[in-house]
């Protein structure tokens, strides 16, 4: 029933009742349904975060306490902590962007410029998705140590820039652009980099967003190259650092180690909550008519 | 200010050759159509004088230089393509600019040339829009917007109009041509809809099957077709085609009557001919007055003028004949229909060569 044109003397209660005959209420149990489920999930994982940031004795008690009180211990441990979480960040940061722009790039030349072998170059490209990372490592392990770049951050930065995975899924959606953006911007005038950066990339909206994803949460939680590569305290990230931690701390202090793996999710999530937004950005209208 | 000359252009894909040697010049400030149906050959032929795609082989030349091997950027050229081609990222302004920049045009004079062209097309209201956020026609002035702004010397467009609906594509056909008037550019213009080739063009090109049936002003085409395939594919409804067996003397054998031909010795020989005669030339007439009779289909009365679709035994397709608007026919009813001799058309079936030439005052 749509809403009623109440007369300008109608009394309060007729407003009322006008009003709430207005709440579709079909969508009002829906989204209590919703609200309730969404509560029941999150639940458990606030209390583990919650559980994370107090001391074990205080684990089960109700109710729960929200607050942390073990970033201080974090802090001021023996172990650097921010340091090890700014070194994830920027390990994964910069891989995550790298990626995004060699992939795009070949991707763009796979998907839209002629040149001989470039389907046998592609599949051959693809061949290493079969190779297992632990194969490569001691190749790696001496190609880093001839650069020099033992003990830093480049050392699993460079490994993961090229991403054949990252070039197949670009590559699938740059083919999927109509030609005539392209066609159009040649006959302006433009050549194949401007298209690229100008046209064909800022339409990768909600693929760049996903691939991000994907290779920030990747690089974030890379165990094995950094357990190889990196032995100082100054250049390690958070997967090996928390191990570092439980060998400091111990199962007697796991609320500390818990804190630091809460800590850990966050920018994961962060990533997550951002890129989704621009996947929705992204799709937003098209220049050619369907 | 630009001509074209096309020499002995081929265009194969592989071993498909799907051009076979097109001549065509096209002068200074002409309005010229190219026309034909779907797979002719006309829109590849219009991407090779863009540079979207190679010419096999033969000459293309722009203003009298071989510009074959010159992209696209520097042939002078724009294009509006069917599909409107607006980058999606950037807003009406940023389209219309994109071209200028990548002429290195100086900031202030592409801020100029912009508002004019926007101004010309009212663009303005829509000018910081997105082009998700336009509507048809909208879009396609944006089109045509970011190829004025260039000041090409030739103006390409890709059936531009075939995706808007038909009140708009009306309107957008005459602000085309009057944009025509006021630019006066060259303009190449491809469609598959004879009636956009006829209303807007100087000089129509019909394309068929990789080659030029014929060129011509859009009357020279009508009045006098090359051929069958010209004959039938401009006007409309289209034109009536009979089957004619060649009797004694000047008289044809035609499916539901006999027709005279005069002097039909002189113009061919062959016992079977094909008669074409325009359903706007078919006079529906008394039984004693009528070469053929038939009985009405249909009758599709549209208050101006009435089509009449009449069976005639022995005729594949129905006869079209256009009568007076207030005709009362009903569909069932024998009618008797004449087909004047000064505006019958006779072919020769084997070459689909037209034998007569009529004239029409």
């Amino acid at each position: 029933m749509g809403p009623q044109i109440l007369p300008a003397n109608a009394t309060l209660t007729q407003r009322l009742a006008s009003a709430f005959r207005a709440i579709h209420w079909r969508n009002t149990v829906t989204m209590t349904i919703l609200i309730i489920g969404a509560l029941l999930m999150l639940a458990p994982f606030m209390w583990t975060f919650s559980t994370s940031l107090r001391p074990p004795a205080e684990g089960f008690r109700l109710p729960p306490s929200f607050l942390p009180t073990e970033f201080e211990t974090l802090r001021d441990g023996p172990i650097p902590f921010l340091p090890m979480y700014w070194n994830s960040f920027l390990v994964a940061a910069i891989t995550t962007i790298g990626v995004v722009l060699t992939s795009s790039m070949a991707a763009f030349a796979f998907s839209r410029l002629r040149f001989p072998a470039s389907n046998l170059l592609f599949y051959l490209l693809l061949l290493g998705l079969m190779v297992p990372p632990a194969l490569v490592l001691i190749p790696l392990f001496f190609v880093m140590a001839q650069l020099g770049l033992m003990d830093t951050i480049w050392s699993l930065v460079l490994p993961g820039l090229a991403n054949p995975l990252a070039v197949f899924m670009m590559r699938e959606f740059m083919k999927s652009q109509p030609r005539e953006y392209e066609e159009s911007a040649f006959v302006d005038g433009a050549s194949y980099w401007t298209i690229f950066w100008r046209i064909s990339l800022p339409q990768m909206g909600p693929p760049i967003a996903a691939l991000s994803i994907i290779v920030f949460t990747t690089s974030w939680n890379n165990f094995l190259l950094p357990l190889v590569f990196i032995r100082s305290f100054e250049s390690m990230t958070l997967p090996v650092g928390i191990l570092s931690l439980f060998g400091s701390y111990g199962p007697q202090q796991l609320s500390v180690i818990l804190a630091a793996v809460s800590l850990a999710v966050l920018p994961l999530l962060v990533v997550f909550l951002v890129a989704q937004r621009f996947i929705v950005e992204s799709i937003a209208g098209t220049g050619v008519k369907k | 200010m630009s001509t074209l000359q096309l020499e002995n252009v081929r265009k194969s894909f592989g071993k498909a050759e799907v051009i076979h040697g097109v001549d065509l010049e096209v002068d200074d400030g002409e309005f010229v159509v190219f026309v034909g149906p779907s797979g002719c050959g006309k829109s590849t032929m219009l991407r090779m004088i863009a540079g979207l795609e190679t010419v096999s082989s033969g000459q293309l030349k722009i203003d009298g230089r071989v510009v074959n091997e010159m992209t696209p950027g520097k042939r002078g050229i724009a294009m509006v393509f069917q599909s409107y081609s607006l980058y999606p990222n950037m807003t009406v302004r940023q389209n219309m600019e994109f071209g200028l920049q990548q002429a290195k045009t100086p900031k202030p004079e592409i801020k100029r040339l912009v508002d004019e062209a926007a101004t010309i097309l009212k663009l303005h209201p829509v000018i910081d829009k997105r082009p998700g956020q336009l509507s048809g026609g909208q879009s396609q002035r944006v089109a045509i917007g970011r190829a004025i702004v260039r000041d090409p010397g030739i103006f390409l467009f890709d059936e531009p109009l075939s995706n808007l609906d038909a009140e708009l594509r009306v309107h957008m056909r005459v602000e085309l041509k009057s944009l025509h008037q006021r630019l006066g550019r060259t303009m190449i213009y491809v469609t598959h809809d004879q009636v956009e080739a006829m209303t807007m063009a100087d000089r129509i090109v019909v394309f068929n099957d990789g080659v030029i049936e014929q060129v011509g002003t859009p009357l020279e085409l009508y009045n006098a077709p090359a051929n069958l395939f010209v004959a039938g594919f401009i006007g409309s409804p289209k034109i009536n085609l009979l089957n004619a067996t060649r009797k004694s003397g000047d008289t044809l054998q035609v499916p539901g009557g006999k027709l005279t031909f005069p002097q039909l010795d002189r113009l061919s020989e062959a016992g079977e001919l094909v008669v074409g005669i325009r359903p706007e030339h078919v006079v529906v007439a008394d039984a004693g007055d009528a070469d053929i009779s038939g009985k009405v289909t249909l009758a599709e009365q549209l208050g101006g003028e009435t089509f009449l679709y009449v069976e005639i035994d022995g005729l594949e397709n129905a006869m079209i004949a256009r009568a007076p608007g207030q005709i009362r026919v009903q569909s069932g009813e024998t009618v008797g229909l004449r087909l004047p001799s000064d505006r019958r058309y006779l072919f020769d079936p084997k070459s689909g060569r037209c034998l007569n030439r009529l004239t029409f005052d």
